[in-house]
């Protein structure tokens, strides 16, 4: 795990008072947040604390259904947040890509993952033989086998879609990802599987994430810095070894006090 | 040896012609006590707690209440273990009828229970009651499952098992649908009703940290199978089967290391043979014959190597499983 | 794919639901207000209708020859018939019989209907499978046809319309009702009901009834819409109301002849069909929109 954030560099996603609004009612609220290359960043909170909808404002698609997003999210230096769907598109790819909590159902039923994974690279220009050894690359990083892209999403298990999505994200040699509970649907074993997988190719090709999380044991594992929210606020904001074990923050110590824990008798 | 409440005797269950459970077999004993089944998904964990339910019936081996087979219970018979085994759901959103308020929930089941009898202001206060023993005000008779917390909803739920006076409560993944602080409230709460009504729990769950402060005896489930049961501590401390030894690695530690697969999870079951050998990280040529599960110290495990892993489990490690 | 398109990134759970609902919600409630308050009208006029009409006895057995097949004119706002008969007066009293043949067909098919759905849907196993094939024995008949043909078997009049079109339409009910009684019979909260040894019979009416009456009540005013259609149908080819009571087909047979002629006679029974079936529709419609499960609630 890296020990800190490397700040000489330009963060990749960069955060000003971002707020997501749905008619009068603040969802959730970002003052500032920097993410740099190689980090992970983890929005921890329970449900309705605003951090799923602060991670989809960041990937840009914080205002469908209604939503209202304002302030500032820059990523390479676009602004996303009014960003025109063809510097989205280009944001996103490059620079940024959802894994999500329930990966078969964010994966076109209709396709086979073969043409999948090339629709996804020809959007980005990448095309033949090159999105081919993209591809065939990613897939071996993400130990699946080569078949796989004859099938459809619902033939494959959660822990292999979950692992496809992560090697799109390779094959598109994103800057950053961006993953969405990205294990809760997973049997433990296979989560385990799955962090380990993420965690492995952050440090090989100097990855960000921003990863949102109810979990914060899990969060605790992967992350380098904590972003605790709480009814669409931030409360509290640190390294992983700050938040953990000198929380300011009331609640950041309720949320730690409440992880059952194994070996601890009542 | 305390006489058992529940039990299950090499029982092998089936939907249609596949079987998903085979030859399990569980005790459960007056309370205050607790046992804990744990097993991932298609693990036949749920299966097992509808067989106890009496939901399903067995394809061979025997649901036993006390000295009577289930199976063969008059009307009053089973009408009387209904009220002695009562479920509450993972999901109190899905639990709970969404049409009717808390109050007529909690009335309904009081009308199944020895309290049937109540009329008026005695059911009313009868009610306050159970919602009392729950940590809810009984200001929230009139409010529908959806006009309350997820926390508040799973509260209605085991208010609404408690009502009938049961003596075992069948726990299904009872917090894996709340938020954290919600859930160790609700644990903490469970743990308060078990002593108090002297329950027997069998909690049904993924989530072995939630295991400990509840039961006393665990049975760990792979692909059908019971392959590892004892007393909980020691099954968490030392295990003795991989797969067992696979689920404790692989839990997120707060500030620690990033969980450890042990061999590889995304594998099937085999058909043959012991199950788990597919993914096995120390399986060896004797594992195409299925193990027997065995008595190893104070528990019983299925693995012909139980005694290398308990004694050492560094084993585990660094293999992958052949493929 | 990079991007999930929206719909499929939405977290499944209700603090969501709200978001997309509320679109649902305004359009389903704009329409079924529109039809709401044309079929008030409608209702509270047949209702009246003995006081607010200036020839009540034209609907009920009263000619009047010598002003027959006049224009629309200040005495007679929508003009008069071969035998005199004032069609406003019809028109309204129109309503009556429509409503009414609505009310009966409707009640009947959901009593039979629903009731035995419901029974299908919570038993299953060998007594869905009867129910279904019986209601589908049903459903093979083109129902026009099974109506035309017991129109003619038995005297055709306004009670055997209502009985003939019930016959091919309590099937419908069953169907519906069968598939939501089973879809909840699988839902959680019934096995805790099960759990607690509650009888069948007081599972089915206490828990499975009430829930599955949301689609069937949308089903119902929609259905509203095409038995007015059925019943015009019907009495149009002179098998269902007969002379003298006013039904809006049974005018519009009258007048089919005389359209070039004096087109008020058939034109506004036409007409009040026309408003009274989309009335009803969007009133389902309406419903429908509001409430569609897919939007993230039933509730």
């Amino acid at each position: 795990m890296t020990a800190q954030a490397a700040p000489t560099a330009r963060p990749l996603i960069s955060v000003r008072d971002m707020r997501v609004t749905y008619g009068d009612r603040l969802v959730s609220h970002l003052p500032e947040l920097d993410v740099y290359e190689g980090e992970c960043v983890a929005l921890v909170g329970e449900s309705g604390s605003g951090k799923t909808s602060a991670l989809l404002a960041i990937l840009g698609l914080g205002d469908f259904s209604g939503a209202h997003v304002a302030g500032s999210v820059l990523i390479n230096g676009v602004n996303v947040v009014d960003a025109t769907q063809a510097q989205l598109r280009r944001v996103h790819g490059t620079a940024i890509t959802l894994v999500s909590q329930s990966p078969q159902a964010a994966l076109n039923p209709t396709m086979r993952l073969g043409r999948l994974a090339k629709l996804a690279l020809k959007q980005h220009g990448v095309r033949g033989r090159e999105a081919n050894a993209r591809i065939g690359d990613a897939l071996s990083r993400v130990v699946l086998p080569n078949e796989i892209l004859k099938r459809y999403p619902h033939e494959v298990s959660g822990g292999q879609a979950q692992r496809f999505c992560i090697a799109l994200a390779v094959a598109l040699q994103v800057q950053c990802i961006a993953a969405d509970e990205p294990t809760s649907a997973l049997d433990v074993t296979v989560q385990a599987e799955i962090l380990r997988l993420l965690d492995e190719l952050r440090r090989e090709r100097n990855m960000a994430m921003v990863l949102v999380s109810h979990d914060l044991a899990l969060v605790s594992t992967l992350a380098d810095r904590i972003v605790v929210m709480k009814d669409g606020e931030v409360v509290e904001i640190g390294s992983r070894d700050e938040v953990l074990h000198s929380p300011k923050a009331d609640y950041t110590r309720e949320l730690l006090a409440a992880v059952p824990v194994l070996g601890a008798t009542s | 040896m305390t006489a058992d409440l529940l039990r299950v005797d090499g029982v092998t269950l089936s939907y249609g012609k596949r079987a998903v459970v085979h030859d399990v077999s569980l005790a459960l004993t007056k309370g205050p006590t607790g046992v804990a089944l744990v097993g991932e998904s298609g693990s036949g964990k749920t299966t097992v707690a509808r067989a106890l339910l009496g939901m399903i019936g067995p394809t061979s081996g025997r649901v036993m209440f006390g000295e009577t087979d289930v199976s063969q219970f008059t009307r009053s018979e089973r009408a009387a273990y209904r009220r002695t085994v009562q479920p509450v759901f993972q999901d109190g959103t899905e639990a709970l009828d969404p049409r009717m308020s808390v109050g007529k929930a909690l009335a309904e089941a009081l009308s199944v229970s020895p309290d049937a009898h109540l009329r008026g202001a005695a059911k009313a206060r009868r009610i306050a009651e159970l919602l009392d023993d729950v940590g809810l005000s009984s200001g929230i008779v009139d409010r529908l499952p959806h006009q309350i917390s997820g926390g508040q909803r799973q509260r209605v739920c085991i208010a609404r098992a408690l009502a009938v006076r049961p003596q075992v409560l069948l726990l299904d993944e009872p917090t894996s649908a709340l938020d954290v602080t919600v859930q160790s409230k609700i644990l903490e709460l469970l743990r308060r009703l078990q002593q108090e009504h002297s329950l027997t729990y069998l909690l049904i769950t993924h989530n072995l940290a939630i295991v400990e402060s509840l039961c006393s005896y665990t049975a760990v489930m792979f692909a059908g199978r019971v392959v590892e049961q004892g007393p909980t501590r020691e099954v968490l401390m030392s295990p003795s089967h991989p797969y067992t030894a696979s689920l404790i690695a692989a839990l997120p530690r707060m500030g620690g290391q990033i969980p450890t697969a042990v061999g590889r999870a995304d594998v099937g079951f085999a058909d043959s043979g012991c199950s788990f050998r597919m993914r096995c990280p120390i399986a060896v040529d004797a594992c195409v014959s299925s193990p027997e599960l065995a008595s190893i110290g104070g528990r019983h495990v299925s693995c012909f190597r139980a005694d290398d892993v308990m004694l050492n489990p560094r084993i585990l490690n660094s293999k992958e499983a052949t493929p | 794919m990079t991007i999930i398109p929206p719909e499929e990134l939405v977290p499944n759970d209700e603090r969501f639901a709200f978001l997309t609902l509320a679109r649902g919600r305004l359009r389903g409630q704009k329409l079924f207000a529109a039809g709401a308050i044309v079929l008030l009208i409608i209702i509270v006029m047949a209702l009246l209708a003995p006081w607010i009409t200036p020839y009540p006895q034209d609907a009920q057995g009263g000619v009047d020859p010598v002003n027959s097949l006049l224009a629309p004119n200040g005495q007679h706002w929508f003009g008069t018939d071969q035998v005199g008969r004032d069609v406003y007066t019809r028109v309204v009293f129109g309503a009556r019989t429509s409503l009414f043949i609505v009310f009966s067909v409707l009640s009947l098919s959901v009593l039979i209907g629903v009731t035995l759905g419901v029974i299908a849907g919570y038993a299953g196993g060998w007594i869905r499978d009867v129910v279904m094939r019986v209601t589908d024995v049903f459903l093979a008949f083109p129902a026009l046809l099974l109506s035309l043909a017991l129109c003619i078997v038995l005297q055709p009049d306004l009670k055997t319309a209502i009985l003939a079109i019930t016959v091919t339409w309590w099937p419908w009910y069953t169907r519906l009702a069968a598939g939501v009684a089973a879809s909840i019979s699988g839902r959680a909260y019934m096995d805790a009901v099960r759990a607690l040894g509650i009888s069948p019979a007081r599972a089915v009416f206490r828990h499975v009834l009430p829930n599955s009456l949301t689609p069937v009540i949308v089903q119902l005013s929609l259905d509203a819409g095409g038995i007015i259609l059925t019943a015009a149908a019907l009495s149009f080819l002179g098998l269902g109301a007969q002379e003298p009571t006013a039904e809006w087909g049974l005018m519009v047979a009258q007048g089919q002849d005389l359209f070039t002629t004096a087109y008020w006679v058939a034109l506004f029974p036409g007409l009040a069909i026309l408003v009274a079936a989309f009335a009803f529709n969007m009133l389902g419609e309406g419903m429908r929109t509001a409430l569609d499960p897919r939007r993230g609630f039933t509730s």
